[in-house]
């Protein structure tokens, strides 16, 4: 038997955590769904018109919500000192259940929720058709071309657009994973904690070394980098700047995954 | 085989479990006995690697439990006391399971639930903790594991089903199965367990088979005790003694006796 890795045996896995784990990602989704309802009866109230590309936007919202939130409902339990000790008992390697968390949770999760965000919207639009409400315009939300970094990547194409949109993806799945099996209780709020914490403490830190360097190593910085610059139009750099970022990105997802593997193996019940 | 060597254990610098030697042999069905706090439920964690062992081995088959390797996790099912199960239905997460487990019965199953009468589409979380007992100590019999650790399994089971547990455990027993019991209820595994085990804080204060138990102990009740007993429990119009064992003839242990003579020798 191989210990480390079976593909027959993720499979059994990923049937089991899908059967068993996934409904109760759905009472999150028809919260999340409620929230488009809620608007509509606003609309219904005040008689104004809802835009798609509002709508857009809120699902947007929603959307990263529910992806970010994943692993802390779907696994809730499986480092609980009581309940944990049934994930862990499963018979399947600690890569095997790394794989089958992120796959769930970045694919199953996120499809997932596009179906019943959209679907919902759609069928708000269509009651507004026949006269209940004021949806304007069906908004069917692209996950890929309507996050985030897509409105600061506009020009690089659609092709770089999908790509930063799955690195923002996985990189939000991989980092609420491993806070999931860090912590035990309150996971939520320690982890938005911990990144205010962690924000604030690289401000401080920027603001400390900023302050504490002299104008002229500033003065020096820019003529050392200014041959760097020359003859480079701005959409090389700013491409430049974009493939930092995501060797950056994709560094943070390796890091989280393999903390998230090892807490997955050593954690004690 | 189980094989635990020096095995130490504590919490926050406190040990529970002090250099503890012992070994589980296969078509055995243990009893391990002991007061609250002596580390019954956490050598049972170690046992199944939900714990990591501070000093000391653990070898089941080969693999290290903490390791917590699949070929190791398909060998062995572990109830806890306050087993709580998940929120699907029983039917869904024994069929989910199932594949895990290569000898897993299903007929036996069925049978099981039958028996135990079990509506398999309830949740779990909708039943009483007696209801959520027979439902996995059903599961946990049809994935015919070599190992079975059942942690108190007759805490909340009304005395029909104590019977019935009693009755499936000793049908599933072969000998390719080491079954370990821990329990205040020694009643409930009186017949049942061939080999007892009494922890207390720190030491292993009994770890013998039961026939050689009855081979040197007697355990009697009579109207007065006999000067040479061991250890005299009075009752209702008698007392329950032990004493040497001098003719050889084997006495129905009495587990709360010999509990509460080996728990006063210390």
């Amino acid at each position: 038997m191989n210990e480390v890795f079976d593909f027959t045996r993720l499979w059994k896995l990923m049937k089991y955590e899908v059967v068993n784990y996934i409904p109760r990602f759905f009472r999150s989704l028809l919260i999340f769904a409620s929230v488009l309802v809620a608007v509509w009866i606003f609309s219904l109230s005040i008689d104004i018109d809802v835009m798609s590309f509002g709508r857009k936007g809120l699902i947007g919202v929603l959307f990263i919500f529910a992806v970010a939130l994943s692993p802390y409902i779907i696994y809730k339990d499986m480092n609980n000192r009581k309940k944990g000790y049934m994930y862990a008992m499963i018979p399947a390697s600690t890569l095997e259940k790394l794989i089958s968390m992120f796959a769930i949770c970045v694919i199953c999760v996120p499809v997932l929720t596009w179906a019943v965000l959209t679907a919902t919207d759609a069928f708000l639009w269509m009651l507004s058709n026949i006269g209940i409400g004021s949806f304007e315009s069906i908004s069917l939300y692209n996950p890929f071309n309507d996050s985030f970094l897509v409105v600061f990547n506009r020009e690089l194409g659609e092709f770089s657009n999908v790509l930063d949109s799955i690195l923002y993806i996985l990189s939000i799945v991989a980092m609420t994973m491993m806070f999931n099996t860090i912590f035990r209780k309150n996971k939520v709020l320690k982890t938005i904690l911990f990144n205010i914490g962690v924000s604030f403490a690289l401000i401080m830190l920027m603001a400390t070394f900023v302050n504490a360097v002299s104008t002229e190593f500033w003065d020096n910085l820019g003529e050392d980098i200014a041959p760097l610059l020359e003859n480079r139009t701005a959409e090389e750099i700013i491409s430049f700047w974009m493939a930092f970022w995501r060797f950056v990105g994709l560094l943070l997802i390796s890091a989280y995954l393999t903390i998230t593997y090892f807490r997955i193996k050593r954690v004690n019940y | 085989m189980i094989e635990v060597k020096n095995l130490s254990f504590g919490y926050s610098g406190t040990y529970v479990l002090d250099n503890i030697s012992t070994t589980f042999e296969q078509g055995r069905v243990y009893g391990l006995l002991g007061a609250n706090g002596v580390g019954k439920s956490t050598l049972f964690k170690l046992l199944c690697g939900l714990l990591t062992t501070k000093h000391g081995t653990i070898d089941v088959d080969g693999y290290s439990p903490s390791l917590r390797q699949p070929g190791f996790l398909s060998k062995l099912f572990y109830i806890p006391e306050d087993f709580e199960g998940p929120a699907v239905s029983i039917k869904n997460y024994a069929a989910g399971i199932a594949p895990f487990y290569p000898n897993y019965d299903e007929e036996l199953l069925r049978t099981l639930f039958n028996d135990f009468e079990i509506d398999i589409n309830r949740k779990f979380t909708t039943l009483s903790l007696g209801q959520r007992k027979r439902a996995i100590i059903c599961i946990a019999l049809a994935m015919n594991t070599e190992y079975l650790l059942l942690d108190e399994p007759t805490n909340g089971l009304d005395i029909p089903s104590k019977l019935e547990f009693r009755k499936m455990v000793a049908k599933a027993m072969d000998e390719n199965r080491t079954i370990i019991i821990s329990t205040h209820q020694v009643k409930d595994v009186e017949n049942l367990v061939d080999h007892i085990m009494i922890l207390d804080k720190r030491a292993v204060l009994l770890d013998k088979s039961v026939a050689d138990i009855q081979n040197e102990y007697r355990f009697e009740v009579s109207a007065t005790a006999p000067e040479d007993a061991l250890f005299v429990e009075p009752g209702l119009g008698g007392c329950s003694y032990i004493a040497e064992n001098k003719s050889g003839e084997e006495s129905r242990i009495n587990i709360e006796l010999l509990f509460n003579y080996i728990n006063s020798k210390k």
